[in-house]
């Protein structure tokens, strides 16, 4: 921690200068999507005037062409979004915490090629294996279904790693305790999990987050526009060969970023237990 | 620390769920990529076996040196923005009242909650589109011409660069956040009893005990720029932008394999890639001494004390 | 001549909490001052001002001729040795001893001489090369010590420590400590919550509790003569018993009455008392011995401590408990009716109300 100057004045300067500078660099951060927030009301024209920011009639015609799907159909792949985060979050989250378990607390032959195995998939990502990972879903008739962008992203190898970590710093000790009240492994299992309760929603939240954004997976994966995600759909409207109104992209930006805004709002204070653990892993 | 009894099924059970999925969504599409991209480009079902042909066009193909070039400068540009900033951005966050911290933690995120798809459509949008906000806000007042952030091939990477930086920096800073109050303070106060400045407390414990998430973040950021495929995407519509000069190896990737239909080659070119990807990201965490596993040591030498 | 001046220092930090009220303290060259007290008696943040880590609200601190208020850590002269997080972990033990060399810019053949020196000094000449995480915690205290030394500072300040070792460590590391004090007659402050540690390693020792000084005297005077009730049953283990009772006479004969504990005063006891109705008796467990004859304390044995060549009691009689140690063994079982007796000349009175010694 750095010291605090000694004069008075001095002290009293340096949190108002940081925060000063922290807020310039936050207007520049926020200010898009302020923007895009109160654009997404105005009027055609008015639109490009960014100042002033409000707009002169409220105007939310885009965003009930938007949900009564007169465009795209964007309650659809609202919820097909929805679904596939929701779902892959859960798988992701239950083997990675499941298997992270097993490796920081037992031993077995194979543990260290296994574990490789799984950090390997880290180093090479999905995107890069999209292609093929494209003419197999196609074999197994899961293409253009949510299953096809679930299933791939079910093995998180930062999962793993994130797991082991949090498992092996767990003590022994109140593990063997349940053991020696007579528990059988699975019991046990189950009463760690509790112990671990704010890394697992922490992970959780990483996870949803990242799915919810998703899109060069659903983009190849999914076709047809009722199975889009919402992601897809936004950027269907954008690279359409018909113009569309500004007006709608940023009601479809807008709707896009509220749920995870709000969810980050909601867990603030898990997250930030989240990261902490993270870096101490 | 386990106990020594007889097998026991649960590990197994429990490891299943994950190496299946592993292995059917993961190391299955691997072995076939790998395969297709020994198989010519014909139509699907029409393929010949042709051994490592896509390979080694690849060598002689500009094209794909250029993507190579622009994907790893972009992402070495993207790691080197953003660390410093982030960083220094912890260290002005600490200094911060309580109070407005939260608020502040929630803007510097915001980018990065949001698909990154709206990004680059916000991007578009207000930086270089119509109005130039970019332009107008912070070229203009210092004198400087007007530029085109899309168009102009000296200018496309930096602005990939930007986006990334716009996107992540709220989320290492809140990363580098937490790595800076995991220090204990008495190394602190020690060193300035010693005789310690600021710089030297900075240079001498901050820096070494921060290493290791340093390399976590900078591996971290390398990763994902060299998968993002959005900005590019919706920056350049899925070309390479003028003069190639956007031209990611993901997107030519995308390009030879859903524009041009070569599926063969493109599994190729994303596949050739990879050995350098991953011989940075092993550079990289080496560097940060990460001690990933007792067993597989991520560094050779030093050993990182508890 | 080195000395170490505080002069009314208090502390109160943001939020109200008073940690430190009027101390004031002198150190004079050569000698080494405990300060001791529970947890959270502002005896750390003391040390943290004198370093110049902490702002003192008021007072001020002036080391040998210099007044140190306002002048940052590094240009004090002080060293300091904390608890632990003490060395640096991406550093070598000499590479530790060597920091605060390279940082005020010693050449590097220098460092390595001196850290050599200090190593051999130490007894640590093989741990040089092994990082902290290596070596056990007695060894990297010694390393911190060494450090401390190195900076030949004007003034040394410990912060409890030797809090974090076993018990045998903590005596050698004692030891090792009162050596260099015998050699390098630098002025030393050593905080502590272990009262043991304290009365053996300071020439005088400051007890405080809540922020206040209760006592600032040698070892032997906090011992007989505690100034107020916190420092009697503060120091000593088991600390003073201590009996809340009633001064009144009868048959004449003015005496001191509690449920457990009954006695007759002396003519010079009632003056010191001053007519007060209430007051509150002090006896050391030491000062007890197992009664044959009209027992004027006595109660139910809770516990028996046998320690090695000593007995302590734990006593209760009705709503009063106090403790007992006498040299030997006993025969004596938990449950059993005992009673004491003691020297009533030597017998403590402390006023009810502010616990002040009369």
């Amino acid at each position: 921690m750095f010291p605090a100057k000694r004069f008075p004045i001095k002290k009293q300067a340096a949190p108002l200068m940081a925060t000063l500078a922290l807020a310039a660099l936050c207007v520049a951060f926020a200010f898009p999507f302020v923007w895009m927030f109160c654009a997404s009301f105005k009027s055609d024209a008015d639109i490009f005037t960014p100042f002033p920011l409000l707009p002169h009639h409220f105007n939310p015609r885009y965003y009930s062409s938007l949900l009564d799907g007169s465009w795209i159909p964007y309650p659809r792949q609202f919820l097909n979004s929805l679904f596939i985060a929701i779902v892959e979050t859960f798988l992701a989250t239950s083997f990675a915490a499941g298997s992270g378990y097993v490796f920081a607390k037992f031993h077995f032959r194979h543990k260290q090629p296994l574990f490789i195995l799984a950090v390997l998939t880290v180093l090479i990502p999905r995107q890069v294996l999209i292609l093929p990972l494209f003419i197999w879903m196609n074999k197994l008739s899961l293409l253009d279904t949510p299953w096809s962008v679930i299933l791939p992203g079910a093995a998180s190898g930062i999962g793993i790693l994130y797991f082991t970590a949090i498992f092996r710093r767990l003590p022994d000790a109140l593990l063997d305790m349940t053991r020696c009240e007579g528990a059988g492994e699975y019991r046990v299992f189950l009463g760690a999990l509790p112990l671990v309760k704010p890394a697992l929603i922490a992970f959780a939240l990483i996870q949803f987050v990242l799915c919810w954004q998703e899109h060069l997976v659903p983009l190849i994966m999914l076709s047809t526009q009722t199975h889009l995600t919402v992601t897809v759909g936004l950027s269907s409207l954008n690279a359409g060969s018909m113009r569309v109104p500004y007006g709608l992209l940023l009601a479809g930006c807008t709707l896009t970023v509220v749920p995870t805004a709000l969810f980050f709002a909601l867990v603030h204070r898990q997250f930030q237990s989240a990261l902490s653990r993270l870096t101490e892993a | 620390m386990s106990p020594r009894r007889r097998t026991r099924p649960l590990p197994f059970l429990l490891l299943a769920p994950f190496f299946t999925a592993l292995f059917v969504f993961w190391f299955i599409p691997l072995l076939q990529g790998f395969h297709l991209s020994l198989e010519s480009d014909d139509l699907y079902g029409n393929t010949s076996f042709v051994g490592f042909l896509h390979y080694r066009t690849l060598v002689h193909d500009a094209r794909f040196w250029h993507a190579l070039r622009n994907t790893f400068a972009y992402c070495a540009l993207s790691v080197l923005l953003i660390l410093p900033l982030a960083l220094g951005l912890a260290h002005l966050l600490r200094r911060t009242y309580r109070k407005s911290r939260a608020l502040i933690q929630f803007c510097l995120m915001l980018p990065g909650l949001t698909p990154p798809l709206v990004m680059a459509l916000l991007y578009v949008l207000i930086f270089s589109g119509p109005f130039g906000l970019l332009n107008r806000v912070f070229l203009h007042p210092f004198g400087l011409p007007n530029v085109d952030w899309i168009r102009d091939p000296r200018f496309v990477k930096p602005s990939l660069a930007l986006l990334a930086m716009w996107r992540w920096t709220g989320f290492i800073t809140l990363i580098f956040l937490s790595g800076l109050e995991g220090i204990p303070g008495s190394y602190y106060d020690t060193a300035r009893t010693e005789g310690a400045s600021a710089g030297q407390l900075f240079r001498y414990i901050t820096l070494p005990l921060l290493r290791p998430v340093t390399a976590f973040v900078a591996a971290f950021l390398f990763l994902d720029a060299f998968t993002l495929f959005e900005g590019a995407y919706v920056l350049l519509g899925g070309s390479g932008g003028v003069l190639d000069a956007g031209l990611l190896l993901i997107s030519y990737s995308y390009i030879t394999a859903f524009t041009l239909g070569n599926f063969g080659s493109a599994v190729a070119i994303s596949f050739s890639s990879l050995p350098l990807l991953m011989l940075v990201l092993w550079f990289i965490l080496t560097q940060g001494r990460i001690r990933l596993f007792s067993a597989v040591k991520f560094s050779a030498a030093k050993r990182l004390p508890a | 001549m080195t000395r170490l001046i505080l002069d009314d220092i208090s502390k109160t930090f943001p939020g109200g909490i008073e940690a430190l009220r009027a101390f004031s303290l002198e150190v004079a060259e050569g000698e080494l001052v405990a300060i001791v007290g529970p947890s959270g008696c502002g005896k750390s943040t003391l040390l943290r001002i004198i370093a110049g880590l902490e702002e003192q609200s008021t007072g001020s601190v002036s080391l040998g001729d210099r007044l140190l208020d306002g002048l940052p850590p590094k240009n004090r002269d002080t060293a300091i040795v904390f608890q632990n997080y003490t060395l640096m972990p991406h550093l070598t033990v000499s590479e530790n001893l060597g920091f605060g060399l390279k940082l005020r810019g010693t050449p590097r053949l220098e460092r390595k001489t001196k850290v050599r020196e200090i190593a051999h000094v130490l007894g640590i000449v093989e741990l040089l090369e092994r990082y902290p995480a290596e070596i056990s915690g007695g060894e990297r205290q010694r390393v911190a010590l060494g450090r401390a030394i190195l900076r030949r500072p004007q003034i040394f300040l410990f912060d409890e420590p030797l809090s974090s070792l076993d018990a045998q460590m903590r005596l050698q590391l004692r030891v090792e400590i009162q050596k260099l004090h015998q050699q390098l007659r630098t002025p030393m402050l050593f905080v502590t919550h272990d009262q043991n540690e304290a009365l053996t390693l300071g020439d005088r020792v400051v007890v405080l509790h809540q922020g206040y000084t209760q006592q600032c005297a040698t070892p032997d005077d906090l011992y007989l003569r505690p100034a107020n009730t916190f420092v009697a049953s503060f120091i000593g283990s088991p600390g003073m018993n201590l009996f809340h009772g009633r001064i009144e006479t009868k048959l004449g004969v003015p005496g001191f009455f509690s449920p457990a504990l009954e006695f007759e005063l002396s003519e010079e006891q009632v003056g010191r008392l001053q007519g007060r109705s209430q007051v509150v008796a002090g006896i050391r467990p030491e000062q007890l011995r197992p009664a044959d004859s009209s027992p004027k304390l006595r109660g139910f044995v809770t516990a028996i401590e046998k320690q090695a060549d000593q007995t302590c009691f734990y006593m209760a009689h009705e709503t009063t408990t106090f403790a007992a140690k006498i040299p030997g063994s006993t025969s004596a079982r938990p449950g059993d009716w005992f009673s004491w007796d003691f020297p009533s000349q030597k017998i403590a009175f402390f006023d009810e109300k502010t616990g002040l010694l009369l």
